[in-house]
């Protein structure tokens, strides 16, 4: 089988919904900047490009009418090029990856933009039109069950303190602050031009957040609970681009690559607690590769909410000194179709910068679900 | 326009129209007016303004004056409130006493009389200032349009008092945003929409237009003495061939969309927003503005809504803690979380 290769990664600039910068930003012009910024950066020949798969959470107004292909359009690629809109919540762009890997190893094409994209400013992360299924609510009320609601759940099936969310949720800001001051996103975010705006730093990070701070804030989601909304991602509006190709078609046109993906998987789990859904994911994806957690360098492990990914690197017996290095979604932002792209991304780039081998990108998945990427560096 | 005017149009209050005449209809809480020009007042003169069954009767007669040679008909008044709304020291009478046959006739009589002002052969234009509630605001919304004194607090707050608006006040906001929203976001929209409207109150008229109690063509008058003035001219520019408006059908979704509010109410629940009972109200409030039992295949009638709003006030009016509050209201003049 074809080997699967990450060649290029680039993302826009994140930004809080509402009030971000972001916020009266198309998010098929968001995407479509992105896009052609990768194509333009990689520079492979357009005319090679198989297919534009992109993810997304919520496909519906401005991200609605198979929004990829009106992505491809305005991001100039070739009509030639096909294009698919994938929803897998917030899985989306990981999973636009996979399929490329799957597609590039049944010998069906070599070139794949995989992207992801959501404007939770202008669609609600229900969508204008939620109709859950009265009968499913009765039976499995589960299935419905606020996000916000599972990570409780987990804070408490762990015994996770409040405290301890807001150590992870103030580590998560100082690294991304950190990693911002060191100039270390100017290689992964696209300026995002509309009209006479200019918009190219992200906007969710909170430099000198601290624990005082965050101790003020109320329980988010449930009165007696622990959760705030400084120990969760924020809503947040943003799009990211990994350009996929088989390794052959890369050594031939003589781009570097910079990881090759050696597993994937995907895994259910109960929906109250998805945000464990890493966990078996993760388990599958390393009996994939051969590889054991001692064997895993760098870990791009999303964080949703802090008590989630407490959570999983507890269950997981992840080593938190290899997670996110640049900080994480509770500090960087979370556009749920985005997400999978950028941290599979960054966990190449992030391979590269630390002359490490092999690398983990999973996260947890609405209704229950967990996915995960495995890279090794080339 | 012609000739010299004795009294400046534009500026002028009730008791001046009224000083030297007869009112065409009167009752204990209500009386109707000739302002000139073939335009009627109807005039609430309840404490507070309040509407209770002599107002409701008056309505009607209001909306049938077309065979007495009048052309248009304001409601509105001198007072510093246009109607804090239904008489709910006449309602809680009502509960303490089991009438429920009673209580359910007038809801009905009220549904009857805010109908008859909707559908009237005439134009109605209601010229509203300081509170207009509950009922007060549903008169409103049952006009053809609305002059409003730029300080207007407008909304329908019954469920601060653990009810559901039941004079139309659900109907008139749904058939509003479903004109509003056709065809462009869906069958979920107008109902979340309304739901969101209701738990809001407007504080000023600005704020009433903004959350859709006023419509984009209702006028906003700075002034309160020319209030009156300003919508005498208004109905008698919707006058010149008037035709009354058509019911609606109502594309609502039913229990799929009354799920996906109760969801929000349950949330508000969790963090601390809602109390238990805003979850009955709440819940009550979705199943009346979703269309009750439906499809979005299956448009509800304006009349099918108008039964749902009175199931609803009916089912609410019987909880303790509703009575409860409507009780603190009327004692301690404070709204009760419970």
């Amino acid at each position: 089988m074809k080997d699967v290769v990450l060649v290029d990664y680039v993302r826009s600039p994140f930004t809080p919904s509402r009030r971000g910068d972001l916020a009266g930003v198309r998010p098929d012009e968001m995407a479509a900047q992105v896009i052609r910024a990768l194509i333009g950066k990689s520079g492979i020949p357009p005319n090679d490009i198989e297919d534009v798969i992109v993810g997304c959470s919520t496909p519906e107004a401005e991200q609605g009418y198979n929004v990829a292909r009106n992505i491809g359009f305005l991001a100039g690629v070739p009509i030639s090029a096909a294009a698919t809109t994938v929803n897998r919540f917030c899985g989306s762009s990981m999973q636009s990856i996979h399929m490329a890997a799957g597609a590039i190893q049944m010998e069906a094409g070599d070139v794949f933009i995989c992207a992801g994209v959501e404007s939770m400013s202008r669609i609600p992360a229900t969508g204008y039109n939620f109709m859950p299924h009265p009968g499913l609510a009765d039976t499995f009320p589960e299935a419905y069950i606020a996000m916000g609601q599972t990570a409780e759940n987990l804070a408490r099936r762990n015994g996770i303190s409040r405290d301890a969310q807001e150590e992870f949720a103030v580590h998560s800001h100082a690294k991304a602050d950190a990693a911002a001051r060191r100039n270390f996103f100017a290689n992964e975010i696209v300026p995002i031009s509309v009209d006479d705006q200019h918009i190219e730093r992200d906007g969710c990070i909170r430099p000198g957040t601290n624990r005082e701070a965050l101790a003020n804030l109320k329980p988010a989601f449930d009165q007696d609970g622990s959760v705030t909304a400084g120990t969760s991602s924020p809503l947040t509006d943003g799009a990211a681009a990994v350009l996929v190709c088989s390794q052959d078609y890369a050594r031939a046109h003589g781009l570097r690559g910079i990881a090759r993906i050696k597993s994937i998987a995907v895994a259910g789990c109960a929906p109250e607690i998805m945000g464990i859904g890493p966990v078996p994911a993760t388990q599958k994806a390393l009996e994939r590769a051969g590889l054991e957690f001692g064997n895993i360098d760098i870990i791009e492990l999303n964080e949703a909410f802090a008590a989630q990914a407490i959570a999983v690197i507890e269950d997981a017996g992840m080593d938190e000194s290899r997670i996110n290095l640049d900080g994480g979604a509770i500090a960087l932002g979370h556009p749920l179709g985005a997400t999978g792209a950028r941290i599979t991304g960054k966990l190449a780039s992030l391979l590269q910068r630390e002359g490490k081998e092999f690398g983990l990108a999973t996260q947890c998945i609405g209704g229950g679900q967990g996915i995960a990427t495995i890279l090794q560096a080339l | 326009m012609n000739g010299i005017r004795t009294e400046p149009e534009a500026v002028w209050r009730l008791a001046d129209r009224k000083a030297s005449r007869q009112p065409l209809a009167q009752n204990a809480s209500a009386s109707i007016w000739d302002i000139g020009d073939g335009v009627a007042c109807l005039e609430l003169q309840s404490k507070m303004n309040t509407i209770d069954h002599p107002v409701l009767q008056m309505m009607g007669t209001a909306a049938e004056l077309k065979s007495r040679g009048i052309r248009a008909l304001i409601v509105g008044n001198d007072a510093p409130n246009f109607s804090v709304g239904v008489n709910l020291a006449y309602v809680v009478g009502l509960v303490e006493a089991g009438s429920w046959n009673t209580l359910r006739a007038f809801v009905r009589e009220g549904q009857t009389a805010m109908t008859a002002l909707k559908f009237a052969p005439i134009p109605v234009v209601s010229a509203v200032a300081g509170h207009v509630l509950g009922g007060g605001c549903e008169i409103a919304l049952h006009s053809d349009a609305v002059q409003a004194h730029a300080e207007t607090r407008m909304g329908l707050v019954e469920t601060t008092v653990g009810i559901t608006p039941a004079w139309g006040g659900c109907r008139e906001l749904l058939v509003r945003a479903c004109v509003e929203q056709a065809g462009t976001k869906g069958p979920t929209q107008p109902s979340s929409t309304v739901f969101e409207r209701i738990f809001a109150a407007a504080m000023s008229a600005l704020d009433a237009r903004r959350l859709g109690f006023l419509r984009p063509s209702d006028g906003i008058s700075i002034d309160r003495n020319s209030l009156l003035a300003d919508a005498k001219t208004k109905a008698l520019a919707l006058a010149e061939g008037y035709k009354p408006p058509e019911p609606q059908e109502l594309k609502l979704p039913g229990q799929t969309g009354a799920l996906a509010l109760k969801m929000l109410i349950d949330a508000g629940l969790r963090n601390g927003t809602a109390t238990a009972h805003d979850v009955v109200v709440g819940t009550a409030l979705a199943h009346v503005l979703t269309g009750g039992d439906t499809d979005m295949t299956r448009p509800r009638s304006e009349s099918d809504v108008l039964e749902l709003e009175c199931e609803s006030f009916m089912r609410l009016v019987r909880t303790e803690k509703t009575l409860q509050r409507m009780k603190s209201l009327l004692s301690e003049r404070k709204k009760l979380r419970n």
